[in-house]
């Protein structure tokens, strides 16, 4: 029984041209449009995106007790007094933490943009995990005393700062770690005694050491990519509403009634619309995917998790074609379909990241976007091709089917009783 | 066989169908027979098991269906006013899809389509997509779809709306030989009272909601018994004339259509007379006068002052 249901409406799909150019071809289209359009300004080769970066410092130890214990150390040397307090003068004026905040990223032209927040050391974990995040700049425990002492005295290994990279937020953290090698490769003994008016002493030639860590060491998304995945998601949602006309049509034109009439229940109805719209949105995002990917050269590094990343939107846009037609019938009108259709699809596409990776602009948004099921497949597909392992995205595929399951309790509740049509 | 008792529905304040009783026994044609928004449909969706009534009941083979539907869908094939079809889909696939929901398969399913294909008249345009034929030809698949399963009982509302005389005339004797040949009993609801005097062994006339007439046809006619239907048609139909039929209380209904105007009035009246005298006065001019036989439609006007089709 469900069989012919699905049969019936996979035929339907594909007689109707009109519904075939929205689904298939227009977003192809679009792909290609804004993919070319923003390449540019999304890849990085031209114009000057807005950048908004929050980053976060752990700083898991203490400057000025740092560069304290270092004073300590060089009055209890045996040197001339004027040398000492040329070494303890560079060391304070040195305080590499304090410049990278206040003088780097707290500079006047990069003030509007950035935005520096201190985190505890016990909170980094969640620190990484939160996408809020452009990057994290970790500074370990004394980590200025041992800059300082192998500066002047060679006596310690060159200490790391560690840097993480949200690569999620490509441009953004892409203009960080431009700013964080600069600062490696410039902030030098020559410019930090300069500052301090140290002329005469001896200069190491050593530059403060910085191991740069991304969390996930691929290529950052091309636009043409970004685009793929945006447009995939976004489409793959007008198939609910799709379908969901699709049976208010048939109730309209009487057809079920015959249904009912031939003792056909309304589980074997809503299962065979849920089939179908999942079937459908599988095979749109499968052609959609795979004619992009062989044309744009993009190839997807862990199959089997995009096939679950992609079944599971295809899950989720099932439950909403269910719970779509039963709206349809409760108020015996297409109003629902139509808008989902008009207005929820652009908004979920908006936040979801669909148009621009709109998370960027507020956490509030970001928030939202994770909620949708466009804005949650678009994250995984995202961090798969940027080289994330299936368990990274579980957390998706999970919420993509309670979502699924959520919309089908919902349109059971929704679906009229026999005679209470609005 | 089919029993609805004191049916009656409420939509919010409009009482759509109010305590219709009506019955159908096994191999009979049973007419509906009421002008549009009498409140057929709504009770033959009561009837179907569609939807349910405000009160009353519907008893098939003397037990209630209301709450056990499927007793009575087994044996029950609906022909609703719309067509019901996929339109992008062939002949073919809309009965083959229809006759899988009523369970049927493998070489049964391909068996019953051909037959119903063939009962039709569509088995040579049977792989054209719906969407490419006529409203005849749509009308005739809309039928066929609610044969699939074989039904004891078959509901047809309206089915003949806005087609050719030609495709009419096919749906009407394609009704009367599943009647005959198949013990099939129907009942046929519409508006056009010609159909229903050709199919129908008994009648039953709905208005607002109510069952104002029903019985045989020669039942139903009898009750212009005592009226004589007579048919003027005038050179120019005047004002003036029509005031003054309608002044007269001895002629009960009059009907303008074009130039020719119906009346009736009670037999021991000589209406000819009159009429005469009246276009005297008014100066109109009479181009033919005849007494009609009662029909149906007369009998509608009789009992409602409208024409089935106002």
């Amino acid at each position: 029984m469900i069989g012919t249901f699905v049969k019936k409406q996979l035929l339907l799909f594909v007689r109707n041209r009109h519904e075939l150019l929205i689904l298939l071809g227009m977003p192809f289209v679009l792909i290609t449009i804004l993919g070319f359009a923003l390449g540019n300004i999304m890849d990085g080769n031209d114009g000057q995106p807005a950048v908004h970066a929050k980053i976060a410092f752990v700083n898991e130890g203490d400057e000025q007790q740092d560069i304290q214990k270092f004073t300590h150390e060089v009055e209890a040397m045996r040197m001339p007094e004027n040398e000492k307090q040329l070494l303890i003068e560079a060391a304070r004026s040195l305080s590499p933490i304090t410049v990278l905040k206040q003088d780097v990223f707290g500079a006047k032209p990069l003030k509007k943009y950035i935005r520096i927040v201190d985190v505890p050391p016990a909170q980094l974990n969640k620190a990484l995990q939160d996408d809020e995040y452009t990057a994290i700049v970790r500074l370990p425990d004394e980590f200025t005393y041992q800059m300082l002492k192998h500066l002047f005295f060679q006596q310690k290994q060159p200490t790391n700062l560690f840097f993480y990279v949200n690569e999620e937020k490509a441009w953004t953290s892409e203009i960080v770690g431009q700013i964080i090698s600069e600062f490696q490769q410039h902030y030098s003994l020559v410019s930090a005694l300069g500052k301090a008016g140290v002329k005469e002493f001896a200069i190491p030639d050593i530059h403060v050491n910085g191991k740069i860590e991304t969390i996930t060491k691929k290529e950052p998304i091309r636009a043409v990519t970004y685009y793929m995945i945006g447009m995939g998601v976004m489409f793959a949602l007008y198939v609910a509403s799709n379908v969901g006309s699709y049976a208010f049509e048939e109730k309209q034109s009487h057809v079920f009634d015959r249904m009912l009439l031939a003792n056909v229940s309304k589980w074997s109805y809503m299962t065979g619309i849920f089939i179908s719209a999942m079937l459908l949105s599988f095979l749109q995002l499968m052609i959609l995917y795979g004619a992009t990917s062989i044309i744009y050269g993009i190839t997807w590094p862990d199959v089997a998790a995009f096939l679950l990343v992609t079944a599971a939107l295809s899950f989720a846009v099932g439950g909403l074609a269910v719970l779509l037609t039963s709206l349809n019938f409760r108020t015996n009108s297409e109003q629902a379909s139509r808008f989902f259709q008009t207005v929820l699809v652009t908004m979920f596409s908006l936040v979801g990241g669909s148009f621009f990776p709109a998370g960027q602009l507020s956490n509030f948004i970001n928030t939202l976007g994770a909620f949708t099921p466009n804005g949650a497949s678009m994250s995984a597909y995202l961090k798969l091709l940027q080289g994330y392992h299936l368990a990274d995205v579980a957390y998706s595929i999970v919420y993509l089917c309670i979502f699924s399951a959520a919309t089908m309790v919902l349109s059971v509740w929704a679906f009229p009783k026999r005679g209470n049509e609005a | 066989m089919l029993e609805a008792v004191e049916l009656t529905k409420h939509f919010k304040q409009t009482k759509a169908v109010d305590r219709v009783n009506l019955y159908l026994e096994q191999g009979e044609i049973v007419g509906l027979l009421g002008p549009n928004g009498a409140g057929k449909s709504t009770t033959i969706s009561m009837i179907s098991t569609l939807i349910p009534p405000t009160s009353g009941d519907v008893r098939f083979h003397n037990e209630s269906i209301i709450k056990e539907p499927a007793k009575l869908r087994n044996v029950l094939g609906i022909v609703p006013q719309e067509i019901a079809l996929y339109s992008d889909l062939s002949a073919k696939e809309n009965l083959r899809f229809f006759g899988r929901i009523h369970r049927l398969s493998g070489a049964e399913l391909n068996k019953k389509v051909d037959e119903v294909l063939a009962l039709i008249g569509l088995t040579d345009r049977q792989n054209d997509l719906v969407k490419h034929f006529s409203g005849g030809m749509k009308r005739r698949l809309n039928i066929g779809a609610a044969l699939l399963h074989e039904p004891k009982l078959l509901i047809m509302d309206e089915p003949t709306v806005g087609i050719d005389p030609q495709s009419r005339n096919y749906i009407l004797e394609t009704v009367k030989r599943l009647n005959q040949e198949k013990q099939m009993t129907v009942l046929y609801t519409s508006h056009y009272m010609e159909e229903v005097e050709f199919l129908c062994d008994r009648i039953y006339i709905m208005d607002k909601g109510c069952i104002i007439a029903s019985g045989t046809k020669d039942e139903i006619k009898n009750i212009l018994s005592s009226e004589h239907t007579v048919e003027v048609k005038v050179e120019k139909v005047s004002e003036s004339f029509l005031h003054a039929l309608r002044s007269q209380p001895v002629i009960h209904h009059i009907t303008v259509q074009e130039r020719t105007i119906t009346v009736l009035s009670p037999k021991e009246i000589n209406v000819f007379r009159l009429l005469f005298q009246l276009a005297e006065k008014t100066n109109t001019v009479f181009t033919s006068v005849e007494i009609k036989t009662p029909t149906l439609e007369d009998v509608f006007l009789h009992l409602t002052g409208r024409a089935l089709r106002d």
